[in-house]
């Protein structure tokens, strides 16, 4: 959690991503933002995120996004 | 067409009330989404009786190959239960590999399929018409024919969505239908089959199936926005088409115009495109709600947009957000493009600070290019199309690529980032940079847009502007009916813009009584009295003859 | 407590709807709408009483320019009207007489035969002549049954509701303020001062030799084409079913010449074939000289008179009807009466008013407009 924290505040300094919970739904991420994140993502954790798992719901929130990750680790 | 059923005439108003009609009380509530089917069917045998093979085709290439992916997928998820513990990791990839070639095999033939048609009936007569040039420039005289090529109404948006199901089906995103008539309604939905919005499978289809029951409160909403569309339809966009369309009459008649004029005439493109459309999908949207069906909004008062990547964040917004799913997710995130970035990041330019910035974004800006050009391309089969669809590519690109140049200077400027002044500047400079784009599309070819946007700086003349403006086939007081309905359209944007949480409906809705009526009342004698429908009079029509 | 919201919310859109209706009514016969002489003369006839008038004359533009029931009024004592617009479709006339039919009992009906004496049928169709008459007429079976009989199959509701055509007309304003006020006033009045006379205040100077004489003794009669014909014997056979026996046809004397001389000998077959169905055809246009007509003084134009050949024809035509048609006086109650007479003496003033117009070279166009009415006052 604390790797992805890392990632997520290199990448936007100015978002809180402890408590924003609709970091896609409200906009806050672009696409530009995503495709670079998955990019880091895949790297730190030696997982393949694929467009299919680009849904809102997966990267909403910080939470959310560890569980993918964690979902993904695990296939 | 046999009669006039365009969502604009007194037909498609009585189609509509027939419709709710029989879906209200249709007494099976399971199988209410049948009325639905049987008056897409009605309308698209009405509107497009030509193509009804084309839609067909698509519907059942799209049915047959959603199931046989899903079957795959379905086989292959029982098989790996089944040999649990008798395979290793390593068989186990490479028997999910091999499945995802085959299930990507399947989606690829679909796709080949519909957008094959799409592009052979869309590019063809470009292409053939391209390639003959340059041939011809290297001195081959070879002749490939232009046909005569017509487009089954809606055929762009059909094929787009069912498309998005077919991949939405590979990803296992969404089960295949098993039932081929609510596919059919699903692709063929008559509030959306001319002009979108393109929905998502997931997101459209279970509502269509649901039966709905009748809900007042629902049918008003539907009507004012419908009411809202026909106002910007008729009243706005409909008057301002034909000041523009005697400007873009012909190559010839194009030149003729100043720059003052040429100015004059993108602006008003700009309110006409927007009302036109945003319009016509209010129209849409606005029917459907009446049937308790929420489709997904295509506008987001894109012209309040802070920069031209938020604007297409907020423009034709279906659409967009379909290429973004289907084709710059799946550019940006293939492994080329990211082992570029990462390539990139490891050169010595890639250690400096501009170049993390530059290696980080390069690879998905040249993404969002391809995503433009194919949003070009979409527009029509043109060159100048292609350079609409370059322009706001390249536009993204740099702003994207300058971003730290941009911070840095506003931030040296101490330039309050929500400071008003400078949030309307940021607003005006990305309409501007729009209205560049437009010029593209109004202009009869590339040439002529590069020479207007020359003209803009080099030829104003305000008297000569008005001399011509007069000439355009609208009065004065035309033209003042679609400033009035421009500031109209303007406040109502306003008043939504800042009240992100709810629409202007509801908000509507706890006004006074007779409030609400008085503005009900006035919309509908607006749109009846200015709107631009019916054959027209022309006092020469009647002029004595004969006696 | 649901119904109660029910009624509330039903009675709350019907509101809306029935507001938007009458503004749209209100809005289509008075302001937005193509106001001219027909509609002014259309509007005045409707708002004749039931069954007050004893002669209804139905044609094209020689009837209202030729024919003025205030001065048949006056000279004779009989209630008439002119159900006629500007080229009268021959499909048209039967219209008209069935709407006559549904508003009046007339003791006479004298039917104006122009229509069938064109070469072709190109009037039949087109737009302005269907359009003069159609949208003038109120929604009733007989407008549906001319809207779907014989008007071209595209945009026909937009006959039905002229709305859907005329609501741009507000882009014209100011120009039709005079007749749309005219309209208003005519309608808060109850009755039309002219009762659709229609006139231009000028000689007949187009230079085309009268053939006239010859039309005195001219005994070819050249076959009409085959749609008029057609629709003229459709028109006898509705009389004749419905054993219509206060039918009349005529023909209105014009100034013949070269060019429309064919018409004088389709005239004759009109007549033939209106006296072979058993009803009387008069045609006046062998009776120029009994009724006294110059062809410079008398007319405005080869197909119109003027207020003087107006005052001659009407006299002559009205001696007809009370002779050989047996229309005498009217029976009228004393409010009706001033009504009459006021509209005779409206009349009256006017004609002054065309002589001095004339006299002093004033060419302009007289109708039942404020404009005239007010210039008249004084005369």
């Amino acid at each position: 959690m604390d790797e992805l924290m890392e990632i997520l505040q290199e990448l936007r300094p100015d978002v809180d991503f402890e408590n924003e919970t609709a970091l896609i739904t409200d906009g806050v991420l672009d696409s530009f933002d995503i495709v670079a994140l998955v990019g880091e993502l895949n790297d730190a954790f030696d997982i393949e995120i694929k467009p299919n798992n680009l849904v809102p719901d997966n990267f909403n929130s910080a939470k959310a996004m560890m569980a993918l990750i964690e979902q993904l680790q695990d296939e | 067409m046999i009669f006039n059923i365009t969502y604009t005439s007194l037909n498609f108003i009585f189609f509509v009330l027939a419709t709710m009609l029989v879906y209200f009380l249709f007494p099976v509530k399971k199988y209410r989404w049948t009325v639905l089917l049987a008056a897409s069917m009605f309308f698209y045998a009405v509107a497009g009786y030509k193509f009804a093979a084309f839609i067909l085709f698509t519907t059942l290439s799209t049915y047959l190959i959603g199931l046989w992916i899903d079957r795959v997928s379905k086989n292959s998820k029982k098989l790996l239960k089944n040999k649990k513990g008798e395979w290793d990791r390593e068989q186990k990839k490479n028997y999910k590999n091999k499945i995802k070639i085959q299930k990507r095999l399947i989606m690829t033939l679909a796709l080949l399929l519909n957008f094959g048609i799409l592009a052979f009936l869309k590019y063809y007569n470009f292409f053939a018409g391209s390639l003959n040039g340059v041939l011809g420039s290297f001195g081959i005289h070879f002749s490939a024919p232009t046909l005569e090529l017509f487009l089954p109404l809606g055929i762009s948006f059909y094929t787009f969505q069912s498309m998005g199901y077919i991949v939405d089906v590979y990803r296992e995103k969404t089960e295949a239908q098993k039932n081929p008539l609510k596919l059919l309604l699903f692709v063929s939905f008559f509030p959306q089959i001319v002009q979108g919005p393109i929905s998502i499978y997931d997101q459209l289809a279970n509502q269509l199936f649901e039966g709905h029951d009748f809900d007042f409160t629902r049918m008003k909403h539907g009507m004012e926005l419908i009411l809202w569309g026909f106002f910007k339809k008729l009243v706005i966009a409909d008057r301002a088409v034909i000041a523009i369309n005697t400007v873009t009459a012909s190559y010839d008649s194009y030149n003729t115009f100043g720059g003052t004029t040429l100015t004059f005439t993108i602006l008003l493109y700009a309110v006409q495109l927007y009302a036109d459309f945003s319009g016509g999908i209010d129209i849409s949207r606005g029917v459907a709600q009446i049937f308790g069906i929420d489709m997904i909004d295509n506008f987001k008062r894109p012209y309040f947009s802070k920069s031209i990547n938020e604007y297409w964040r907020r423009w034709h917004i279906s659409l967009g957000g379909w290429l973004k799913n289907y084709l710059f997710y799946p550019i940006a995130m293939s492994n080329v493009f990211l082992n570029a970035s990462k390539k990139m990041k490891n050169t010595r330019f890639g250690k400096t600070a501009a170049g993390a910035h530059v290696s980080k974004v390069l690879p998905t800006s040249v993404a969002s290019l391809i995503v433009f050009l194919v949003v070009g391309v979409w527009h029509g089969a043109s060159w100048k199309y292609v350079a609409f669809g370059l322009w706001n590519g390249v536009i993204i690109m740099l702003s994207i690529l300058l971003q730290p140049l941009f911070d840095g200077a506003v931030d040296k400027l101490k330039i309050k980032r929500t400071n008003p002044l400078f949030v309307l500047f940021q607003m005006v400079r990305t309409f501007l940079v729009v209205l560049v784009g437009y010029v593209f599309d109004v202009a009869p070819s590339f040439k002529q847009g590069l020479k207007t946007i020359a003209l803009f700086f080099t030829d104003q003349s305000v008297s000569r502007g008005i001399a011509e403006i007069n000439t355009l086939g609208l009065r004065y007081r035309d033209y003042l009916v679609v400033l009035i309905g421009t500031v109209i359209v303007f406040v109502a944007s306003v008043i939504q813009e800042r009240h992100a949480d709810t629409d202007v409906r509801t908000l509507l809705d706890k006004k006074p009584f007779i409030l609400r009526f008085l503005l009900l009342y006035f919309g509908l004698m607006i749109v009846l009295v200015f709107g631009i429908y019916g054959s027209g009079y022309n006092a020469a029509d009647f002029v004595y003859m004969q006696f | 407590m649901k119904a109660k919201l029910y009624i509330t919310r039903t009675v709350k859109v019907a509101c809306l709807l029935l507001a938007v209706m009458i503004s749209v009514t209100f809005l289509q016969q008075f302001i937005l709408r193509r106001m001219d002489h027909n509609s002014m003369r259309l509007d005045g006839y409707y708002l004749e009483g039931k069954n007050s008038l004893d002669v209804v004359v139905i044609g094209a533009s020689d009837v209202y320019t030729s024919f003025s029931s205030c001065r048949a009024y006056d000279k004779f004592g009989f209630t008439s009207y002119p159900y006629a617009t500007e080229a009268i479709t021959a499909n048209g006339l039967k219209t008209a007489l069935k709407e006559v039919l549904r508003t009046q009992n007339p003791k006479l009906i004298l039917i104006e035969i122009n229509p069938y004496l064109y070469g072709d049928a190109y009037s039949e169709t087109r737009e302005a002549n269907l359009r003069r008459l159609i949208d003038n007429m109120p929604l009733n079976t007989n407008k549906l049954e001319a809207v779907f009989g014989y008007v071209p199959n595209k945009n026909r509701e937009e006959y039905l509701i002229p709305f859907l055509k005329y609501h741009s007309v507000w882009s014209d304003y100011p120009k039709p303020g005079r007749r749309a006020v005219s309209t208003m006033e005519t309608t808060l009045r109850g009755y039309s001062y002219l009762k659709g006379f229609r006139t231009t205040t000028q000689y007949n100077n187009q230079p085309f030799k009268a053939l006239n004489r010859s039309v005195l003794t001219e005994e070819k009669a050249y076959p009409l084409n085959a749609k008029l014909e057609a629709s003229l014997r459709d028109l006898l056979d509705y009389c004749k079913e419905e054993k219509l026996d206060n039918v009349v046809f005529m023909r209105v004397p014009h100034m013949v010449y070269k060019d429309s001389y064919n018409r004088v000998r389709r005239a004759n077959t009109v007549g033939q074939i209106v006296n072979s169905y058993g009803y009387d055809f008069l045609n006046l246009e062998r009776e120029w000289n009994k009724i006294g007509l110059n062809f410079h003084d008398d007319y405005y134009n080869v197909e119109h008179m003027n207020i003087y050949g107006a005052e001659k024809f009407t006299d002559y035509l009205c001696n007809i009807i009370q002779n050989d048609y047996n229309v005498g006086p009217s029976e009228l109650t004393a409010e009706q009466k001033e009504v009459w007479d006021t509209c005779a003496e409206s009349f009256n003033k006017l004609s002054r008013y065309c002589d001095d117009l004339i006299q002093s070279g004033k060419s302009i166009q007289l109708e039942e407009d404020i404009n005239t009415l007010k210039a008249i006052e004084d005369y």
